[in-house]
């Protein structure tokens, strides 16, 4: 007797997970709240905390969102892409400190530093292109994605053994700029610069990719390849000026991250972020620009405040060391709950 | 009574787009129904609705008395529905036998512990999956079988991708063969000979066809009964004669510009 | 072509450009390979003996490389303009591949002068003194570049040369110098196994030198390899011929003695293995660990038997002189059908007989008495060797082995997963990593559930819950498309390290500190300690997990797994429950990788997060890739070349994940095999974009109208 049973046990237990996760979180937060362990103060510098770390992981998701747009596959070797930026611009800035101009001129040498990395990371991001995948424009999607993962570990032991394996550290731009406090509220003006530069890099980017001619090149690209050649875009230009923005955006997330949190330098630090990024971008919306703007910055959001917020609440002790699974967990929800993201709608049925 | 296959007010919408719209359709058992309309009247949607790989936005089908909306397209090919794709779609890696052999899949049930043991109730049924694929193959003639079995199915002409395909279908045992343009991208001859084998499905294998075609010969040489679509929506039925000196059916094809 | 005439000096001059690309790229890749360490780290050995240190035979290989391809590049070009006459284009050749040479070499002189000019160890760590020494060969910068760039013009030149000889000298030539280097590379693994008393000392002192194969054994194996490389196109036919012998003449006697052989090789291993751990047994000189490389030879054994004989008031007086002697006798007649069978095919290849008295048999029978006489001896070959393996290497070869053997455990899982069933999965780590927790947890009386459950015992439970597990993690992915499968597999593997780490599952798991006293394996009284020990348990699984797979590949589900994996949605169409197979595959898999970290959580007797990171899933995945994805032969290859290599090779595991990174690209770009249908066009990919786009469809909204 055929099975002609509508709702498979999968859908089940994918509404059992969809309520459970709905429960916990809010049973998470309702605890947290009700113990009072934390002040609105608290909240608003782990708010802030969190922009500042969002606004990286969404310049990183930006560099993701644009290559698949245009590509349909995932860079996974963006990750190494954001660390060769961090990489070298450290070893500028860490020249620039010794020589006193950092102490003199912070803000020219993040601007120097900018230069630096976004100069590195875009090469990297063009060999890229050029070495590994180029020849695989048709090729099916886990072919690419197995070669950009080759990529990745190719670049993340180049780059360590380049300049070794220990970790390396920024000069400490947090002590040179110190913290406001507004009311009862102290916030590190380290995380404003980052979050706001970062926010205005974007808007660049934003204007660039609406208003120009290359911008609306490659928006034809990303929505038909094939018509687009045919309208006289050249493709492969298009391609190639695609990486180019994205390692500029994953460098300028490096040096941003140096500033930031200066510890930790080194060839692995581009796996963790590279992966949440990747998350982001799916949560805003993968292709979509402002989606990895704000899939980015929620990110950060979320991953700051939930483990205080959400998994004290439930009990886990330790809650701040689940901290890097949250983004992961989050891209699995938002798989489950709302596959297109939160801006994302141009994804076609299937074609028979 | 109850019909064999019949869909009611079946609709599906692609965002703004409605490919197939109020459409009513019935056949009988052992019946050969066409369909026809010009390029994007709906017709495969129509056929990717009833398989199950498009999920229904309204109405209703059903196959034998099941009502078959919501089944994922494997149990609705477990009920006794098997297709044909327009842009041929084989296992191109597997071999043409292998290709034969996946239409059994549904009709047999043999597992990982079978397989690992060689119990003879495995070696039976696999037997058994040979001998019918082979079967279907041979239906066509030194076409598909012989030597040629154990070739991948990349390797075959379009012609016999396309009868490869047919054979596939067959091959699970279904009452009803959905065959989406069966003649399409063939020379004259072999249009004919698909004609002919649309027929001999029926009067030998004793399946019921439901068949998408443009070739009009093929049409009339086919078909008990004939369905025009257009913009989702039936705009004739009847026999051949009927439903090709209808008005609605030649403005269809020649007043409209295609897309 | 007609088109060449037409062709412009514009082109010419790219052709050329071409042609200088390829030197230029060469030159970086030397630079690139000094910065990144490898050359100082290859120099600390000599391939020949103070003649040729490893590092500059990569520099050389990279050259050669380098002149070879663009001569080759050259002659395309060159065809392509109908080029006439032959003795000009030996000329051009010969002056493009000095060029090359040149283009390198200067490129690195450049490189030379510019770290010895400029310090720029700040940065690149490895632009050391030392590299500098070996770059310069320890002379003034003045005639090191000269040097190099004369270097470069040799090597050019030998490029060029070794490109014009004959095929079949260039293919002795090759074998011989790379069996050398081979050697060279392998030399510690080579001291090791040798280290022994008698012949082996001899030999070993006789190949390897201070550091390096010695230059008279260089010599002489290249000779001896260039030798046999001459014969062995014979060596097949030989082969068959031995075979036809065998299978008319002896097929009753060498099988019977095959098997008997066989038969007491592995009573031999039993016995060693209870002599082991009971201690009232005598050992026995056979049982020795590495016995059979100092004896492995029919004198050595003809000696033995000999003591054997001449004690005869020993012989009877106690059983263990018996059974010394059976052993001793086995061990020959293993000895002595290798050499047979390889002196009958030397005498058949030989005398080259072809037809035989074929005793009233019929062709086909004939032809099934060799194959199958073909298959016995394989098969008895086979698993003699893979049954004395340990005794013939020793401790740490062994060690490499069972390393190898969990690698290529867990590569069978992972093939069902990618190969079989088209998902990638980068996360098999966790899989790894439950069955290796599950087991300590059981098993360890530390752990904190204080079972101290037996192995055995906790084995079923172990693989049960990873394959729950693995269904677990597989059902909320499975509509997601290929390569958001694979992005969150890889994350699920990071969480179950975070997890492990955390101090949330502390209590249960031990955090950071893993958990600890995980008793070993054992049957018995026989425990299996040791590297010697545990390799026959992981090939006994590894070869269950081959059985497994090799029996499921040709079944009603390997096919259904085929199908899902060419074209998701038509298996669906054509019958498929792709939910069922997809979390089946996912099932076998975590199963069979649960039965890898089992054994790996006993043989190290401690486990902790930080041995389950996600490079553990990419070498899984690499050696399943380079082998040829779906290939099981692929995946014991794979497993050898990729995990045993890095082992025995110490410079080399430094650079492991480089060079598979490496090999992922250059497999991908090369032979997508097995990953792509075959005759897949255009339009196809794009189809199944569009069909792997189809998960999201219940929550879409369609926008994308074809115009
Ligand atoms: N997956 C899809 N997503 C969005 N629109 C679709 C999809 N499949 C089909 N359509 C649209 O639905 C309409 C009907 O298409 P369908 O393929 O059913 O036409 P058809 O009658 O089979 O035409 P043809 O004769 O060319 O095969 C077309 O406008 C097509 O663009
Ligand atoms: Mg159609």
């Amino acid at each position: 007797m055929p099975n002609t049973n509508k709702i498979s046990w999968v859908n089940i237990i994918l509404w059992g997970i969809r309520i459970l996760v709905i429960i916990l979180i809010l049973w998470g937060v309702a605890n947290t709240i009700i113990s009072g362990k934390y002040s609105a103060n608290n909240w608003i510098s782990l708010i802030v905390a969190g922009l500042a770390q969002g606004s990286i992981y969404a310049l990183i998701a930006l560099g993701y969102s644009l290559v698949y747009g245009i590509m349909l596959m995932i860079n996974f070797a963006h990750g190494e892409v954001y660390m060769a930026g961090a990489f070298v611009s450290y070893f500028v800035a860490n020249a620039l400190e010794k020589s006193g101009f950092l102490i003199r001129q912070p803000i020219i040498t993040i601007v120097i530093l900018l230069i630096t990395a976004m100069l590195t990371s875009t090469l990297v991001a063009l060999l890229l292109e050029k070495i590994a995948y180029r020849k695989l424009h048709n090729a099916p999607r886990i072919v690419a994605l197995i070669t950009a993962i080759g990529a990745s570990f190719f670049l993340q032991y180049s780059f360590r053994g380049f300049f070794g394996t220990g970790f390396k550290t920024y000069p400490d731009f947090g002590t040179i700029w110190g913290k406001w406090t507004i009311g009862t509220t102290t916030i590190q003006v380290v995380q404003i610069v980052v979050a706001v530069a970062a926010l205005l890099i974007m808007l660049i980017l934003y204007w660039f990719v609406e208003k120009t001619k290359v911008g609306k090149s490659m928006r034809a690209v990303s929505e038909d390849r094939e018509i687009a050649a045919l309208m006289g875009i050249n493709v492969k230009k298009i391609i190639v000026i695609t990486f180019m923005l994205g390692g500029m955006l994953a460098g300028a997330a490096g040096v941003f991250r140096g500033i930031y949190q200066p510890q930790g330098i080194g060839y692995s630090m581009g796996f963790l972020p590279g992966l949440k990024a990747f998350s982001a971008a799916v949560l805003g919306g993968i292709g979509n620009i402002p989606g990895a703007m704000l899939g980015g910055l929620f990110l950060g959001i979320f991953e700051s405040l939930g483990p205080n917020l959400v998994l004290q609440g439930l009990g886990i002790v330790g809650a701040n060391q689940l901290k890097d699974a949250i983004a992961i967990v989050m891209l699995v929800l938002v798989l489950i709950f709302r596959p297109q993201g939160i801006l994302g709608e141009k994804l076609s049925e299937e074609k028979a | 009574m109850k019909h064999f296959f019949e869909c009611k007010n079946l609709s599906k919408d692609f965002g703004g787009l409605t490919a197939v719209n109020q459409f009513n359709f019935h056949m009988k058992q052992g019946e050969i129904v066409s369909i026809i309309g010009p390029n994007g009247a709906g017709k495969t949607t129509f056929f990717n609705l009833i398989t199950g790989l498009y999920p229904v936005t309204s109405g209703e089908i059903t196959f034998n008395g099941h009502n078959i909306v919501g089944l994922s397209p494997y149990q609705i090919t477990e009920l006794g529905i098997a297709r044909t794709f327009q842009a041929v779609r084989l296992f191109t890696d597997m071999t043409i036998l292998e290709n034969a052999m996946i239409g059994q899949h549904c009709r047999t049930n043999s597992g990982v512990i079978g397989a690992i043991l060689q119990s003879s109730d495995h070696i039976k049924e696999e037997e058994h999956i040979k001998q019918y694929a082979k079967n279907q193959l041979e239906f066509f003639g030194s076409r598909l079988s012989g030597y040629r079995m154990n070739q991948p199915a990349s390797v075959l002409s379009y012609a016999n991708r396309r009868r490869l395909e047919i054979a596939r279908a067959m091959s699970t045992e279904a009452q009803l063969l959905l065959l989406d343009e069966p003649a399409a991208g063939m020379n004259p001859k072999e249009t004919i000979e698909i004609a002919n084998l649309i027929g001999r499905l029926r009067d030998e294998r004793g399946f019921s066809i439901l068949v998408i075609e443009h070739d009009m010969q093929v049409v009339k040489d086919v078909s008990d009964h004939v369905i025009a679509m257009d913009y989702g929506g039936k705009i004739a039925e009847g026999d051949y004669y009927t439903v090709a000196n209808d008005d609605r059916v030649i403005e269809a094809y020649l007043g409209r510009s295609d897309n | 072509m007609n088109t060449s005439e037409h062709k412009t000096i514009n082109n010419i001059q790219q052709d050329l450009l071409k042609c200088i690309r390829i030197g230029v790229y060469a030159g970086i890749i030397c630079i690139f390979v000094a910065l990144i360490g490898m050359v100082e780290k290859f120099n600390s050995r000599d391939i020949i003996s103070e003649v040729i240190s490893m590092g500059h035979t990569l520099l050389v290989i990279i050259t050669l490389s380098g002149t070879i391809l663009t001569i080759q590049q050259f002659r395309q070009i060159s065809l392509e303009y109908k080029h006439s006459s032959n003795g000009i284009n030996y000329l051009w050749e010969l002056l493009v591949g000095i060029f090359t040479g040149l283009i390198i070499s200067s490129i690195l002189a450049i490189f030379v002068v510019f770290i010895n000019e400029i310090d720029i160890r700040p940065i690149f760590i490895n632009a050391s003194p030392t590299l500098l020494t070996i770059l310069t060969f320890d002379k003034d910068i003045y005639t090191a570049t000269m040097n190099l760039l004369v270097l470069g013009v040799v090597l050019g030149f030998i490029g060029t040369l070794f490109l014009n000889l004959p095929g079949k000298l260039r293919l002795l030539l090759i074998a011989g110098i790379s069996s050398v280097i081979i050697l060279g590379m392998f030399q510690d693994i080579i001291t090791i196994i040798l280290s022994k008393d008698g012949w082996p000392k001899i030999l070993l002192n006789f190949l390897i030198d201070k550091n390096g194969v010695s230059v008279t054994a260089s010599i002489v194996i290249f000779i001896l390899i260039v030798i046999t490389t001459s014969i062995y196109p014979y060596l097949p036919t030989a082969y068959e011929n031995t075979m036809r012998l065998v299978a008319i003449y002896h097929s009753i006697n060498l099988r019977i003695s095959m098997y008997i052989m066989l038969a007491i090789t592995l009573l031999l291993r039993i016995y060693w293995f209870i002599a082991i751990s009971d201690k009232n047994l005598p050992m026995l000189p056979l049982c020795r660990e590495g016995y059979i490389t100092t004896n492995a030879t029919l004198g050595q054994c003809a000696i033995v038997v000999y003591n054997q004989f001449n004690n005869v008031t020993n012989l009877f007086a106690n059983s263990t002189s018996i059974i010394n002697l059976i052993i001793t006798i086995s061990e020959l007649i293993l000895v002595g059908s290798i050499s047979y069978s390889i002196i009958s095919i030397l005498w058949k290849s030989l005398r080259k007989t072809k037809s035989y008295n074929t005793n009233n048999l019929s062709e086909l029978e004939h032809q099934t008495l060799i194959i199958k006489t073909k298959r016995n001896f394989s098969i008895v070959m086979g698993s003699a060797l893979l049954l004395s393996l340990p005794m013939l290497l020793g401790v740490f070869p062994s060690e490499v082995l069972v390393n190898i053997g969990i690698y290529m455990l867990m590569g069978f899982g992972l093939n069902i997963v990618v190969g079989n069933a088209g998902l990638l999965d980068l996360g098999h780590v966790a899989f790894f990593a439950v069955g290796a927790y599950t087991t300590a947890l059981l098993t360890s009386p530390r752990a904190s559930l204080e079972l101290g459950l037996s192995f055995w015992a906790a084995l079923p439970i172990v693989i049960v819950i990873t394959g729950l597990t693995g269904i677990l993690v597989a059902t909320p992915v499975l509509r997601m498309r290929g390569d958001y499968l694979a992005i969150v597999t890889l994350g699920f593997g990071e969480i179950a390290r975070f997890l492990f780490l955390s101090d949330w599952f502390k209590p249960w798991l031990g955090g950071a500190q893993g958990i600890i006293k995980i008793p070993p394996i054992s049957i018995g009284s026989i425990e299996f300690i040791g590297p010697h020990r545990i390799y026959y348990l992981i090939i006994l699984f590894a070869l269950i997990a081959l059985f497994i797979s090799v029996r499921i590949k040709d079944s009603r589900v390997g096919r259904a797994w085929m199908a899902m994996k060419a074209d998701e949605k038509v298996a669906e169409t054509m019958g498929i429950n792709t939910v069922y197979y997809k979390l089946l595959a996912f099932g076998m898999g975590a199963m069979i990788a649960s039965i890898s970290g089992a054994i790996f959580a006993t043989k190290l007797g401690t486990i902790f997060p930080h041995s389950f990171n996600v490079l553990v899933s990419i070498t899984a995945l690499s050696l399943i890739i380079v082998g040829g994805i779906g290939n099981l032969t692929g995946v014991i290859i794979g497993a050898l070349v990729l995990v045993g290599l890095p082992e025995l090779l110490r410079e080399f595991s430094e650079f492991r994940l480089l060079i598979y990174g490496t090999l992922l690209i250059v497999m991908m770009l090369l032979r997508p095999e097995g990953l792509v249908p075959k005759s897949n066009t255009n339009t196809m990919i794009k189809d199944q974009d569009l069909i792997q786009d189809a998960w999201v469809e219940n929550s879409t909204i369609y926008s994308h109208v074809k115009r």
